[in-house]
């Protein structure tokens, strides 16, 4: 990014909307179909003045199981084509993240984390949704999640899950939480290059006459066809994706030397910026911290974690849940002991909280 | 006449061949509504490649795989939203859902409805066979009253929807209604739904032999024979089709053009004020902040969230080189409930987004204080500016002796002056004047810059004022 660059003020919900701009450039066509809801709102209202402005189409649906779906056909027709919803409506979009991945539609969904469960807390944040982002599909399906910490960042990573759903042709889900989506920051607007589409993709309307089912089908004729080989064949397919690319698709980022730290933080989104603050202060007063954030959530840098469990030290994971991104962690860290710091919602740790938590380890 | 290579049938150029035989039961005329739509997408001459069809779940949804165009077989009752992405994606293409009642009236009966007021240029022709067929026909959002199904063994008790009634409601700019024992008609039903230009529905009747072997009905075709009756002119009356007893009424009920883009009548037209240009000048410097922590409270609707924004915009214009984060909390009330916003500025990255102890407190009312108990939360050595005709002095008793407190009266002076919204601006000016943190020029660049259109002299104006109080 170049410094005179001007820069804006926004939210990180106006930033996604940048971000699909910078995507789609002067090539692409956005096609945006939501629903409102409390915190992932603002993202609808931005995009319903700049998309239009921008050659795409905005359309508010009836609710968010026809939005995942218009953005589903969008997808397929070769658009840009997103959402963004809250935990409610990312509940009612569940099914449809199987369809888009089963059909190998393009998509990206933007998950604004509120408090829950139901309709929980609005206004507040959480980030309560990282196992369902995983997992929240009947069936097997590939998963990419993209977890921002700042306006910029959710500019950035808005272009990159385009790019990645894009690439892989399946569902890519970024998650915000309340206060990244709220906050404001002054950010500077890249110039990246549109996203282009894949020549070899045959998207609908350009005479490929191209059968899209959810049924189990052939991967040579898109045809349904149910029996245990091609359920085995297609959904190894759809899971190879991901698997294969793994180490492509992974992002994290550290602060401190994690390899030789006598405690590793492990959190991500709004949370770390707290632990950032607090790995910072007591690598000041000399305490061997260091902090792992996790840009991807899915894939998870496991091979990463793999590496650094060579001995017996701390792991905590900090989140704002009971701890369900701690349980993958766990998964790896065997030498090492794994605990949790961790609040319900509707606030994240403070930076004293997390450097008493340090206290307790280190002494 | 000798055998006829398949691909010399004259549908061959729309049939999925590699998907023969089909799936429906012997006797079921879903295949006969497949050919109608092909003999109009032939009659229309359109081009094919430019023909969708999306389809959900059910029986008649099966259509979409049979037929050789690009297709979608989309999750129950979601044929219509994902149509309508693939039309919003790509105008041109002529894109056709076909379903039953049960996938478009039943699960997907709110994107039905959804779909007349969009006003798209999409067809939806709906497969009426009076229930659930595909799972063993269960009762459905059509099932006659009285009908015996799999899950209303008694016969069914509940009334039924009428489609047409419903989509001449929902607003469709085309509504019809055949059977598949009407084929021509069909044909033509269709014909005239995907030349009009808005949302399309027609109602296809068929029968059902799961339908017919629970109510021990011999021949529900023969019952459309029977009692049809294709109308050219169709009235109120011709809607309701509910039985089996009285006529069933086919035609069209509606083919009005698209509609217009009309006036909101509500809603007066703005008058446009001649746009006079107002500058601001001012320079930007090396502020010299390591890092300050604002905090701005009150009550929702005083423009709490907007005085942080005028903070952020006046630390940017003076020092562009500042990183700053703004923060808001508010309840889910747009107005009246307690509302803080949280401006961090500082040379380094900010981590922490939120202020902990503010060096600089902006009370606008003491709601939040209030709410905390009375506890008014400052640095030791900050500063404290508070709306006096807001807040309740005697919360400002116990502060510490280090903290410097300003008073004005801003709510008061924009009443008196202006427009009580304009009191976060009073407070700007009071600020701008009492504390040194940003350059009043800087300030009013800011506060210019997110003005509507016509309220820029009374924002500045209030400004000013604020500023005069400030100094007297």
């Amino acid at each position: 990014m170049t410094k005179d660059t001007k820069r804006v003020l926004l939210t990180g919900n106006d930033a996604v909307v940048e971000g699909l701009c910078c995507a789609a450039g002067n090539k692409r066509r956005i096609v945006y179909a939501g629903y409102p809801i409390t915190p992932a709102s603002e993202v609808a209202t931005r995009a319903s003045v700049v998309i239009p402005k921008h050659g795409g189409a905005f359309i508010q649906m009836e609710d968010e199981i026809a939005s995942i779906q218009a953005i589903a056909g969008a997808g397929l027709t070769g658009a840009i084509a997103v959402t963004a919803t809250s935990g409610p409506g990312f509940s009612l979009m569940s099914e449809g993240f199987g369809f888009a991945a089963m059909i190998e539609s393009p998509v990206v969904c933007v998950n604004v984390q509120r408090g829950g469960p139901s309709t929980g807390m609005p206004t507040w944040m959480g980030q309560g949704d990282m196992m369902q982002a995983r997992w929240g599909t009947h069936g097997e399906r590939p998963v990419i999640v993209l977890v921002p910490n700042s306006v910029q960042e959710t500019l950035l990573l808005t272009y990159e899950s385009c790019r990645l759903s894009q690439e892989y042709f399946m569902p890519v889900v970024l998650m915000l939480d309340e206060i990244i989506g709220h906050m404001e920051e002054p950010i500077s607007i890249p110039e990246l290059p549109a996203i282009p589409l894949d020549p070899d993709f045959d998207i609908i309307g350009k005479g490929h006459r191209l059968h899209r089912t959810g049924l189990t089908h052939d991967l040579q004729t898109n045809l349904p066809r149910i029996n245990p080989d091609a359920e085995e064949e297609l959904v190894r397919y759809l899971l190879d994706k991901v698997k294969k690319n793994a180490k492509k698709i992974v992002k994290y980022e550290t602060c401190g030397d994690p390899a030789n730290a006598d405690v590793v933080i492990i959190c991500y989104g709004s949370e770390s910026r707290s632990v950032e603050a607090a790995v910072k202060q007591a690598r000041r007063r000399n305490s061997n911290v260091a902090m792992i954030r996790l840009i991807t959530a899915w894939p998870f840098p496991k091979g990463f974690l793999q590496e650094l469990d060579r001995i017996d030290r701390v792991f905590m994971v900090a989140e704002i849940n009971a701890g369900q991104m701690r349980v993958e962690v766990e998964r790896y860290i065997k030498k090492g002991t794994v605990q949790g710091l961790n609040l319900m919602g509707g606030r994240i740790h403070t930076p004293g909280e997390i450097l008493d938590a340090i206290k307790t380890i280190t002494h | 006449m000798p055998n006829m290579e398949i691909s010399q049938h004259p549908y061959a150029d729309l049939l999925r061949i590699e998907m023969m035989p089909n799936i429906w039961c012997s006797g079921c005329r879903i295949g006969r509504v497949k050919n109608a739509f092909i003999e109009a997408i032939q009659n229309l001459g359109h081009n094919a490649d430019k023909c969708v069809v999306v389809a959900g779940i059910g029986c008649s949804s099966r259509i979409a795989g049979y037929l050789n165009l690009d297709s979608i077989h989309a999750t129950h009752g979601r044929a219509i939203p994902t149509a309508l992405g693939v039309k919003l994606a790509n105008p041109e293409l002529i894109v056709t859902v076909m379903g039953g009642d049960g996938d478009i009236l039943g699960i997907g009966g709110n994107h039905f409805l959804a779909m007349g007021r969009h006003g798209h240029d999409m067809n939806v022709f709906c497969m009426n066979n009076y229930g659930y067929s595909m799972t063993g026909f269960q009762h459905g959002p059509t099932t006659p009253l009285g009908a015996r199904t799999v899950t209303t063994s008694g016969g069914s008790p509940y009334v039924p929807l009428n489609p047409v009634a419903v989509a001449l409601a929902a607003g469709y700019t085309f509504v019809a209604r055949s059977t598949s024992s009407h084929p021509y008609h069909l044909m033509d039903c269709m014909i005239s739904a995907i030349n009009n230009r808005g949302p399309s529905f027609v109602e296809i009747l068929i029968p059902c032999m799961l339908f017919e072997r629970r109510n021990k009905i011999k021949s529900l075709e023969a019952l459309f024979l029977e009692k049809a009756n294709i109308k050219e002119t169709l009235s109120e009356e011709d809607v309701n089709e509910t039985d089996f007893s009285k006529e069933i009424s086919l035609g069209i009920f509606r083919d009005m053009p698209v509609r217009e883009k009309s006036q909101l009548t509500l809603v007066k037209p703005t008058k446009k004020k001649a746009a006079k240009k107002y500058h601001v000048s001012f320079k930007s410097r090396d502020s010299g902040i390591k890092h300050v922590q604002i905090r701005m409270e009150g009550t929702g609707g005083q423009g709490i969230v907007q005085g942080g924004k005028t903070l952020i915009h006046a630390a940017m214009n003076m020092d562009p080189e500042l990183n700053s984060t703004m923060t808001k909390r508010y309840g889910p009330e747009m107005k009246g409930g307690s509302c803080l916003t949280d401006v961090i500025l500082s040379s380094q990255p900010i981590d922490y987004p939120f202020v902990e102890v503010p060096d600089l407190l902006l009370m606008m009312s003491d709601i939040v204080s209030k709410e905390r108990g009375g506890e008014v939360v400052v640095n030791d050595n900050g500063t404290i500016v508070v709306d006096e005709s807001m807040v309740d002095q005697s919360l400002l008793k116990d502060v510490a002796d280090g903290v410097q407190v300003f008073k004005v009266p801003a709510t008061q002076i924009a009443r008196d002056n202006f427009k009580v919204v304009v009191a976060n601006n009073v407070m700007m000016g009071f600020v701008a004047k009492t504390t040194s943190i940003i350059d009043k020029a800087c300030i009013k660049a800011a506060i210019l810059g997110s003005a509507p259109p016509g309220t820029e002299e009374m924002n500045l104006a209030a400004f000013d004022k604020g500023y005069e109080f400030g100094g007297s």
